[in-house]
């Protein structure tokens, strides 16, 4: 029973089963050239750039005399700057030792600190052993010290006001040209209060040059009041502060 | 007692807990990023003349040049904006040139503190004979302090180097780096019509001292300082006899001896000269196999060595050496449009710089070897751009229109030693003039005025 149609179709199978065979041994057994990529050329088809608007320069004619200085509505800065000098607060004496309740728990709260302080050293390390390994192991801005429990909303509230601290001061931060190709850095500690009013900035660390630490308070001042600190931060600001590194 | 017990551990818990709170987020950090960076305000009066001719019309002149020459070193400094003198608070010639009450008759800190001065200069001289006395200061005006203070004699025709001797006190006074004062460039200039003759310039980076240094009656293009800057190669179409042809041939100019020697004289081009830091090796194009391709030579014009081919026919041209040494940027049509291209200094991984544009060409290292100057064209016209060696930070640096509205073409930059100002050759004024202007536009000033074109200028290294 081999009729005309039969028979064609049975000779188109056999011809498309010997083409697929030939495609895959010639795609598998007779060796090609590898497609070489490495003369491929990138194009990007863009434009180049204007020029930029000069940066806003003092202008020649110096501002009109001013009689006073504006009063500042915040609180005024501590006019003498001291080092930053961590002294230990003195353990208060509590002379009614009556009872070894009240002594168990200082002890215990001793350990407990004491193991605390193992435990802050030992991530300490391990933070700084992270950093290292990287390529680029530079401090980066709006970052938190490893092992902080901030989380969630929270977190997020605080990384925003870290941004708004960072650009406000930014804002307020310029540098003489003769000082720019200086690699000047200096660290200040700036405590804040509830409203955002800075009740005093210390040069932590000086970079040695009156005029960019001279600068760099300058930026502080400029920027108070600073915007208000989320509830959860409000104390810790007033009283430990921030750390603002300027590079330069 | 179970219940004391859990009094105590609830304590404790809390009293772990706030410990924590407090140790931790007082280790809050925030880099403040990079600073705004602003000219200081500056007070520049005229020198006070101190000698005894008042009326001595050569003595007032030769303190208004000494005065003319301080004062735009300090303004191409770009570290500065000058006061007006009409809003100053007291009138120089009636007080001295130190602070009261320390010095009778002196100054008031207080009135140049109510005008925002950062720094004041104030200066004195004299001519006794054919010598200028200059005595001056330059106070920092917000700590009341002297920041450098110094006597200068040099002779009356001197003045230019007396003035460029302060600037660069001034400068390392500031930053602990001299400025670019003793520097020159060179150029090649047109002598007539257009079509005409070129012979190589050399001139102070302000234009004065200008000095012929080729005479070869034909086209002289393309100069280039040793690193040393004691030499310029410089390619000229010199005429060979034998073929009574003339063949663009690579001469090296000793500026201390005056000496001049043709160094590579290849068939076909031999110009786009670099100099490798040490000055025994230079890089240049050649077009001896037909395509121009960057070679390696000695200063002696031997041990040539290849360091692009190609591909397909490409242009490889105005090899550029970076400070260290190490890298050469070039540009290159080998992926089509003109580009600027970054190879290793034995030719090996070449890369593409720039991919914007239609045509880049002419590029120049900063003298720190972050930032690369070119020439890009765009629609019509040719600009002064920068980038960084990383590929990004592209900014443009110039977009002057001619007088009839047209844009103008902005070529061929090259950087001050200091880093401060890039030189470049634009045709805004209808002739093609020297310019210069800093790395991040501002302060655009032409440096040539007259009715000559000049082309590739190249700007010395350090020279004192």
């Amino acid at each position: 029973m081999t009729d005309p149609f039969s028979r064609n179709i049975a000779v188109s199978l056999g011809l498309h089963g010997a083409l697929v065979l030939i495609v895959f041994f010639q795609a598998t057994l007779i060796p090609r050239h590898p497609l070489d990529l490495r003369n491929a050329i990138r194009v990007d088809v863009v434009d180049l750039p204007r020029k930029l608007e000069a940066l806003p320069e003092p202008a020649s004619e110096p501002p009109a005399p001013t009689p006073a200085p504006p009063v500042a509505e915040a609180p005024p800065p501590d006019p003498t700057p001291k080092p930053s000098v961590e002294t230990k607060t003195k353990p208060q004496e509590r002379p009614d030792l009556k009872n070894a309740q009240s002594a168990a728990l200082n002890k215990l709260k001793r350990l407990s600190a004491l193991e605390r302080m193992k435990q802050q050293v030992q991530e300490k390390k391990t933070a700084e052993a992270a950093r290292a390994a990287k390529p680029d192991n530079v401090v980066r801005g709006n970052q938190v010290s490893a092992g902080n429990s901030l989380s969630g909303l929270e977190r997020i509230d605080f990384d925003r006001y870290l941004d708004e601290l960072k650009v406000k001061v930014n804002s307020n931060l310029s540098v003489p040209q003769w000082l720019a190709e200086s690699d000047l850095r200096a660290q200040v500690v700036v405590q804040i209060d509830d409203r955002g009013f800075v009740i005093k900035r210390t040069i932590k660390k000086s970079s040695n040059n009156e005029v960019f630490d001279a600068k760099v308070l300058e930026a502080i001042d400029a920027s108070s009041p600073m915007p208000p600190p989320p509830a959860r931060l409000r104390g810790v600001l007033a009283t430990s502060g921030i750390t603002f590194n300027f590079p330069n | 007692m179970k219940t004391k017990l859990n009094a105590v551990l609830l304590m404790l818990g809390l009293f772990v807990a706030s410990q924590t709170v407090t140790a931790q987020e007082s280790q809050i950090f925030i880099d403040v990023g990079t600073a705004q960076v602003k000219r200081s305000l500056l007070a520049l009066p005229p020198l006070q003349y101190v000698g005894t001719q008042t009326t001595n019309l050569k003595h007032i002149e030769a303190g208004q040049n000494l005065f003319g020459v301080i004062k735009n070193n300090l303004d191409v400094s770009n570290f500065f904006t000058f006061i007006n003198p009409a809003a100053y608070l007291e009138d120089p010639n009636k007080v001295g040139i130190k602070p009261a009450p320390g010095a009778p008759n002196g100054f008031s800190f207080a009135k140049w503190k109510t005008l925002s001065t950062d720094f004041l200069i104030r200066g004195a001289y004299q001519v006794i004979g054919n010598e200028t006395n200059l005595e001056i200061y330059v106070y920092h005006v917000p700590t009341a302090k002297v920041i450098l203070g110094k006597m200068y004699k040099a002779p009356v025709t001197e003045y230019r180097r007396l003035a460029h001797t302060f600037a660069n006190d001034l400068s390392v006074a500031l930053t602990g780096k001299k400025g670019m004062y003793f520097s020159k460039i060179v150029a090649s200039r047109q002598m007539g019509r257009v079509g005409g003759n070129k012979e190589i310039f050399v001139m102070d980076w302000d234009g004065a001292n200008l000095k012929q240094i080729s005479s070869h009656s034909s086209i002289s293009i393309s100069p280039a300082w040793s690193t040393k800057g004691d030499k310029i190669a410089y390619t000229a179409f010199a005429f060979h006899k034998a073929q009574k042809t003339r063949n663009p041939d690579l001469f090296i100019y000793d500026l201390r001896t005056g000496r001049r020697q043709l160094v590579s004289y290849r068939k076909g081009m031999n110009s786009g000269a670099a100099f490798i830091p040490g000055d025994s090796h230079l890089l240049l194009t050649l077009s001896q196999r037909g395509n121009p391709d960057i070679y390696k030579m000695s200063a002696s014009g031997v041990d040539l060595v290849a360091l692009t081919n190609g591909p397909n026919r490409a242009m490889n041209v105005e090899p550029a050496v970076s400070p260290d040494g190490r890298r050469v940027a070039f540009s290159s049509d080998r992926a089509g449009n003109p580009k600027i291209y970054i190879m290793n200094i034995d030719g090996s991984s070449p890369r593409p710089l720039t991919f914007a544009g239609k045509y880049n060409s002419s590029p120049a290292w900063s003298p720190d070897g972050k930032t690369i100057a070119f020439a890009g064209y765009e629609k019509d016209h040719f600009d002064i751009f920068t980038i960084s060696v990383e590929g990004g930070n592209l900014k443009r640096l110039t977009d002057a229109r001619k007088p009839n509205g047209r844009a103008s073409n902005n070529e061929s930059p090259s950087w001050s030693p200091d880093g401060r100002n890039i030189l470049f050759s634009s045709d805004r004024t209808g002739k093609t003039q020297l310019y210069i202007v800093s790395p991040d536009g501002s302060n655009e000033r032409p440096i040539t005025r007259d009715s000559y074109n000049w082309e590739k200028p190249k700007w010395s290294p350090f020279l004192d």
